[in-house]
């Protein structure tokens, strides 16, 4: 195919699906014996039907809102020592209601936080249009320690202790926001940003 | 090939590093399609795919500074994408009780098969190691027409990139003649075409 020109104006138009039908298999054929074009136009295509396969135009947003708010809170972690303060890497809330459903206040909201070496996972459960319950639970951190945990809102604090599992329940808290401080005994192993 | 076009992704790391938003954000729009496209051929839900976008993103922060080949950024992200999906199945137990195999061997509804997505990503990485010596204009203007599931028009891609429609042709044209040329000299010894390429040499 060497001495062939390659059309590169009309294999945008092949890639396309926009020649007419004996164009389509005279191009095709000029691929066909280019390993290299037919490389590069596979790869192409391929890219472009997994890019609107990717549901990329809903994930978008969420995804830009996911990272701004990941990105800060490792700039945080990385001024205070020993990667105390927690990195949010999940929060269903950003994600967009599927098509046909109904906006519902009584959607479940999770979140997940990385902590030192663990993570927090953390569920808000409405019970009323602006108050919640928080069901919480913190892994990797080795059995039969004493981990406590207390929810900050300028001079409230709720405290709340966690079961052998980790587990923690905060049985009512309002809308705002709130920082979440891990304790082990009175020492702060963790602190993360949270709004409800 | 010059400057200005050269180190197109080199430079938008150098952004990154320094923490400019704007830049993260370009480069989130460049590796999210390949996150939630290879979570999606691990059958994992939204909020699964979502959940490892995260964790892929926190490794991405982390690793930026020692980041050594800009233009190898998005066989990096499918690295880390597969071994978080890796261990989120891991997690559920399911990779212990199934054997290593299984995120190979998970329904895939798309006709190709898992070797070939494979294929595909490493190809992918080759073709982007390609446009990183277009120009940023000319880069930009490939990932529009070609990889932007929103597929804009030819009015919003001249728009965007401050071109005027008519040169859009002529420069696409010219872009994959570019790409091709780049393309032959390197070695696309691999993938789900070797065999003809092979039998051609």
């Amino acid at each position: 195919m060497k001495n062939m020109k390659i059309e590169f104006s009309k294999l945008v138009d092949y890639i396309e699906e926009q020649l007419d039908p004996d164009e389509y298999s005279r191009i095709e054929k000029q691929i066909e014996n280019d390993p290299a074009l037919k490389n590069m136009i596979a790869v192409i295509k391929a890219l472009k039907s997994e890019a609107r396969e990717a549901d990329w135009i809903q994930m978008k947003k969420p995804s830009h809102d996911l990272f701004d708010r990941l990105f800060e809170d490792i700039k945080k972690r990385n001024c205070g020592p020993g990667k105390k303060y927690g990195v949010n890497i999940f929060d269903s809330g950003l994600l967009p209601i599927p098509e046909g459903i109904r906006p519902a206040e009584v959607e479940t909201r999770r979140l997940k936080y990385l902590v030192g070496d663990g993570d927090i996972e953390m569920s808000l459960y409405p019970i009323s249009p602006k108050s919640f319950e928080l069901i919480g639970q913190i892994n990797g951190i080795e059995q039969g320690r004493s981990i406590s945990v207390e929810l900050v809102r300028g001079r409230r604090r709720i405290a709340a202790k966690t079961n052998e599992f980790y587990l923690f329940r905060i049985p009512k808290i309002s809308s705002g926001h709130y920082s979440l401080r891990i304790f082990e005994g009175d020492s702060t192993i963790g602190e993360l940003q949270l709004e409800i | 090939m010059g400057d200005n076009r050269r180190d197109f992704l080199e430079r938008l790391i150098d952004l990154c590093r320094k923490g400019d938003k704007r830049a993260w954000h370009e480069l989130i729009d460049l590796i999210g399609p390949v996150v939630f496209n290879l979570c999606r051929k691990s059958n994992l839900s939204r909020d699964e795919s979502f959940d490892i976008f995260g964790r892929v993103s926190y490794q991405l922060v982390n690793s930026i500074n020692s980041l050594s080949s800009p233009e190898k950024i998005l066989s990096f992200v499918a690295t880390i994408t597969r071994r978080q999906i890796f261990d989120f199945y891991r997690g559920l137990q399911i990779v212990e009780y199934y054997g290593d195999q299984t995120i190979e061997s998970v329904a895939d509804e798309t006709s190709r098969s898992p070797h070939e997505d494979y294929e595909i990503v490493k190809l992918r990485g080759i073709l982007f190691e390609a446009m990183s010596q277009l120009s940023e204009r000319d880069y930009k203007l490939v990932m529009m027409l070609f990889l932007d599931p929103e597929e804009p028009s030819y009015k919003e891609i001249s728009e965007k990139l401050k071109m005027p429609v008519s040169s859009i042709g002529p420069i696409r044209a010219k872009i994959l003649a570019r790409l091709y040329k780049v393309l032959s000299k390197t070695k696309w010894k691999f993938g789900v075409f070797s065999e003809d390429f092979d039998k051609t040499k």
